[in-house]
């Protein structure tokens, strides 16, 4: 079975009077007060006053992965890719299924684990300044390059200097706020930012798309922005490359000397299975040890009662969400009040048990979902704060003038102007809940009077529309960062999101999301965040209806060790890598933690399924049209 | 004289074709900039990325500049050192992505291609040679059903009936990935991981061959050369096969000869539904990631494999046919 993780972790006993934690990582706090003698006191203030906090380690991989000694070294772990892996630069890559490879390849300097703790890879520990300015990443010294040449803090400086000149990937969220990086010694890099950046060591760890380091003996001659790396990549990380052939599948061996320790399985073999449903048959025939993509729910629901032995079923609420979004630089979305009424007239508990089967949470007002783990407030929720009620959006838009005066049925503004909006969606094809919930809002907003009309739009014209706001209300939505700052984006007047797509704009709204990127304590930074969502829930530039639930699965009886956690939608993680092995190569006198059954047998449908009813018709008419004219023929 | 003739003809032809070329790369050039969205819309919902990428992407490659400006560069660039340009996703040039995957894609849709005109030549010469019989209406009924069938539907079904329940066939891939055979080995998993893909894409296109088919023999085997025949004595195969099935053809391989270029681009979805590695899905991909580079040098390559094999389809009809004169 796999290692599932709590969103949460617990304090440590031994830190506990002062704790300074910035964006769910853990930045050392250093005193620990147990008396109240004045000269104990003095001397924690002075320690406060010191540059560095507490050296504790950062959260550590022993942490996720065993090693105990019937643990086999050996096997094939068989990941599926659903794309071809295109590049596998880390400054370029922007596909999970390019990801998927480099993150094995390549090390950043901090990884976020599962359960959102943050674990060092390149560093081992990291230090913040009193005044969040000076970040001090303390290195492994014991870590090579493929090629065998050492691995220093001088390949983190070109990093950071190539990424953050040219703004590639991630490194454009951190271009505006780094100040200057430099190394001290060979094993100490150290980034100086022009003010406290509360989320930095989420930026530095986001699971995927971390900022990955890269060799500069040999990137320091060539244009990043033109390198596909494919050939043959040298990073530091505990595979590395042995055959990629194109639109066929990527094989990675193993890094015998990953400074981390050698991952347990020998290769990873990632061939491209490019249909969803093709990909579910292989799983389940045993040719693969997990999915990559999700299974629909009601195959998902059909499985669960076949009881298939060996498959578990991974289910991941996702960080960001599905959502509206409102233009408010148009009149009547512009106001506060009419987006209130939007949000009455939909019902997110039936979206999500009629449109996702129970596959998803309801919404947040204030964008912060359960996955925030501190940060969320669950009195901010849709269905609180806005519960379906179309006689209260009659009301509210009766309030403000809203009324038909002409008695066509349609409601006109306050200045009796005629009124019409548009609501662009995906199309049914692309996303059919997204394009149902659409039509459902559409609905209720008609019920209350409101003509609308819903346009589900081919996706990139969709995106096209977005981006450049060119819309009255769309739905889009998708995964986000689960740091708090992901507010900027959204909600700040210059943040880039905002900019493009709802242009809303509160000053006091973004006096306080600046604020919460430059709080040095956790508990400062908290009390601004929830301030803010108190705005937020208010002003509604976007409704987040759900949470969307995707669920994926893995196999027990040839690779085991896997680990799942809200930081991640699939086993396929850091971690897991690190962890898993094979089944087949442990001894059968050891004992081994996973319980689960094995069989060599793959899992057979089992039951009358859909298919061998059509089967059967088909063999019926066969034999009743031979028979046909085999007597006609006597005849 | 005939030949100064035939020359001239050939020069003709080959002067029409090259402009046809640069006609149509200047359309696909432009096309795709004009799409709605703008280019690299998908990474906009990307959270691999900050939102600011799609703008830094749009200046790396120099989508910013002037459309008039990107096409001299690109026709600069193709005219003197023959460079299609460099993938903005795979970050190499287009045509090393595509002589990668045009094997798998060409054994696939050719052999296809092949199997169906084969099949629907014989099966189209029969069902007109039989008309209003039982063998006719066989024909056309199943032919009729299978072509109104979605090639992705048909395809799961090949794939759940014969790779997944009775494990006849693979379920996916060109071949068994990572494992080390012999050069027969080899040869044999390649086989069996073409079946099913190859059979699905023949089925579907096995009613366009043999109805064309089907319908040219039906007014040949009215005409008086074929009564003729007929009066001789010669047998019906002979009647059928040499005389009736050699003019009915000519439509056929026109049609083939269109199709030759959309063996490039022409089996997205069977290759997605049987992850076969190919350019058809490729051509999806690139189109979808605003890869212009690499959806422009695709189409390249659809478009000049389409205008030679026309050509060389006219050449080829004086010699079926000598009734036709080239020149």
């Amino acid at each position: 079975m796999g290692l599932r993780m709590k969103p949460q972790t617990k304090q440590s006993r031994r830190r506990q009077a002062l704790n300074t934690e910035l964006e769910g990582g853990k930045v050392r706090g250093c005193c620990y007060l147990r008396s109240r003698n004045a000269v104990v006191i003095l001397l924690s203030i002075l320690a406060l006053s010191a540059n560095v906090f507490n050296a504790e380690s950062a959260a550590t991989l022993t942490k996720y992965v065993s090693r105990p000694s019937w643990k086999p070294r050996g096997g094939t772990a068989r990941i599926p890719n659903f794309a071809d892996v295109a590049t596998l630069n880390p400054f370029m890559a922007a596909s999970d299924w390019d990801l998927h490879a480099i993150e094995l390849l390549y090390d950043p300097l901090v990884t976020q684990a599962p359960d959102l703790e943050y674990v060092g890879r390149l560093a081992r520990d990291w230090t913040v300044s009193q005044d969040g300015l000076t970040w001090t990443f303390f290195l492994y010294e014991n870590v090579t390059w493929h090629d065998g040449t050492r691995f220093t803090a001088k390949d983190c400086v070109f990093t950071f200097s190539v990424g953050l000149k040219n703004k590639l990937g991630r490194f454009a969220d951190i271009a505006d706020w780094v100040n200057a990086v430099e190394m001290s010694g060979n094993y100490t890099f150290i980034i100086r930012m022009k003010m406290p950046y509360a989320p930095l060591l989420y930026v530095l760890g986001r699971p995927l798309s971390p900022r990955y380091i890269v060799p500069e003996h040999i990137w320091s001659s060539l244009d990043a922005t033109r390198f596909s790396n494919l050939d043959n990549p040298i990073g530091t990380g505990p595979f590395r490359l042995s055959e990629k052939k194109a639109g066929q599948y990527v094989k990675l061996k193993v890094n015998e000397k990953y400074h981390l320790g050698r991952p347990f399985v020998d290769e990873i073999l990632f061939p491209i299975i490019t249909n969803g449903d093709a990909m579910l048959l292989v799983l389940k025939a045993g040719e693969i040890d997990c999915m990559v993509w999700t299974i629909p729910y009601a195959t998902v629901d059909q499985m669960k009662k076949e009881k298939q032995p060996n498959i578990v079923f991974d289910e991941w609420a996702e960080t960001g969400g599905r959502y509206l979004i409102f233009q408010c630089s148009r009149y009547p979305t512009s106001e506060a009040w009419f987006r209130q009424m939007v949000a009455y007239c939909i019902n997110a508990t039936d979206v999500v048990n009629t449109i996702y089967l129970g596959y998803a949470l309801p919404g947040d007002t204030a964008w912060i979902g359960p996955s925030f783990g501190k940060y969320y407030d669950p009195s901010l929720s849709k269905e609180k704060v806005y519960p379906y009620s179309l006689a209260k959006a009659a009301e509210i838009l009766d309030s403000h003038g809203f009324k038909d005066v002409d008695g066509d049925g349609w409601r006109e503004t306050s200045n009796k102007t005629k009124m019409e909006l548009t609501l662009y969606s995906p199309t049914v094809e692309y996303d059919p809940q997204r394009a149902r919930w659409g039509e459902m809002l559409a609905n209720g907003m008609t019920k209350a009077g409101v003509k609308v009309s819903h346009k589900p739009l081919e996706w990139n014209t969709l995106m096209g529309y977005s981006d450049q706001g060119n819309f009255d209300m769309l739905i889009t939505g998708g995964g986000a960062s689960i740091d708090p700052d992901v507010l900027y984006e959204f909600y700040h007047s210059g943040g880039s999101r905002n900019k493009r797509q709802t242009r809303y704009s509160n000053p006091s709204l973004d006096t306080l999301i600046e604020s919460q990127r430059k709080a040095v304590t956790e508990s400062e930074r908290v009390n601004t965040v929830k301030q803010a969502m108190q705005i937020i829930s208010k002003e509604l530039p976007y409704l987040q209806l759900v949470h969307q639930k995707f669920v994926y699965a893995h196999r027990t009886d040839k690779i085991d060790g896997w680990i799942f956690g809200p930081a991640y939608f699939t086993v396929e993680n850091y971690c897991t890598f690190m962890n898993i092995y094979d089944v087949s190569l442990v001894k059968p006198t050891t004992t081994r933690a996973a319980t689960t059954a094995t069989t060599t047998q793959p899992p057979s449908a089992g039951g009358m399924g859909m298919e061998t009813i059509v089967l059967a018709l088909v063999a019926v008419a066969i034999v009743v049209a031979v028979m046909y004219y085999a007597v006609k023929k006597r005849k | 004289m005939a030949r100064l003739g035939f020359l001239s003809f050939l020069v003709r032809k080959a002067i029409s074709r090259v402009a046809i070329f640069f006609i149509v790369i200047t359309f696909v050039f432009i096309i795709p900039r004009l799409l709605p969205g703008g280019a690299f819309a998908y990474l906009i919902e990307n959270p691999n990325v900050s939102p600011e990428t799609r703008g830094t992407l749009v200046k790396i490659f120099g989508l910013d500049r002037p459309l008039w400006e990107q096409y001299v560069a690109f026709m600069k660039e193709l005219l003197t050192k023959g460079n299609l340009g460099i993938s903005f996703r795979y970050l190499k040039p287009v045509s090393s992505i595509i002589v990668e995957a045009l094997p798998w894609t060409l054994l696939l849709v050719g052999s296809a291609m092949v199997l169906s005109s084969i099949m629907g030549v014989i099966l189209g010469a029969l069902a007109a040679y039989y008309r209003g019989k039982r063998t006719d209406s066989i024909v056309v009924n199943t032919l009729m059903t299978m072509r109104s069938m979605p090639s992705f539907w048909l395809g799961m079904v090949l794939l759940l009936v014969l790779g997944f329940h009775l494990r006849w066939f693979p379920l996916y891939g060109a071949y068994t990935y990572g494992k080390e055979q012999g050069i027969l080995e080899a040869v044999g998993d390649i086989l069996r991981h073409l079946t099913l893909p190859l059979l699905t894409l023949s089925l579907i296109e096995l009613s366009t061959y043999t109805m064309i088919m089907r319908s040219t023999t039906l007014d040949i085997l009215g005409e008086d050369f074929i009564l003729t025949a007929k009066a001789k004595g010669l047998p019906e195969r002979e009647i059928l096969f040499k005389h009736a099935v050699r003019p009915g053809i000519l439509p056929v391989i026109t049609i083939l000869s269109i199709n030759i270029g959309s063996i490039i681009g022409g089996a997205m979805i069977t290759e997605t539904v049987f992850s076969y590695p190919g350019t058809g899905k490729l051509l999806y991909d690139s189109v979808f990631m605003s890869d212009y580079p690499l959806t422009l040098g695709i189409f390249s390559y659809i478009t000049i494999v389409t205008l030679v094999a026309t050509f060389v389809a006219e050449v080829l009809y004086g010699r079926l046919d000598p009734r036709v004169r080239v020149g």
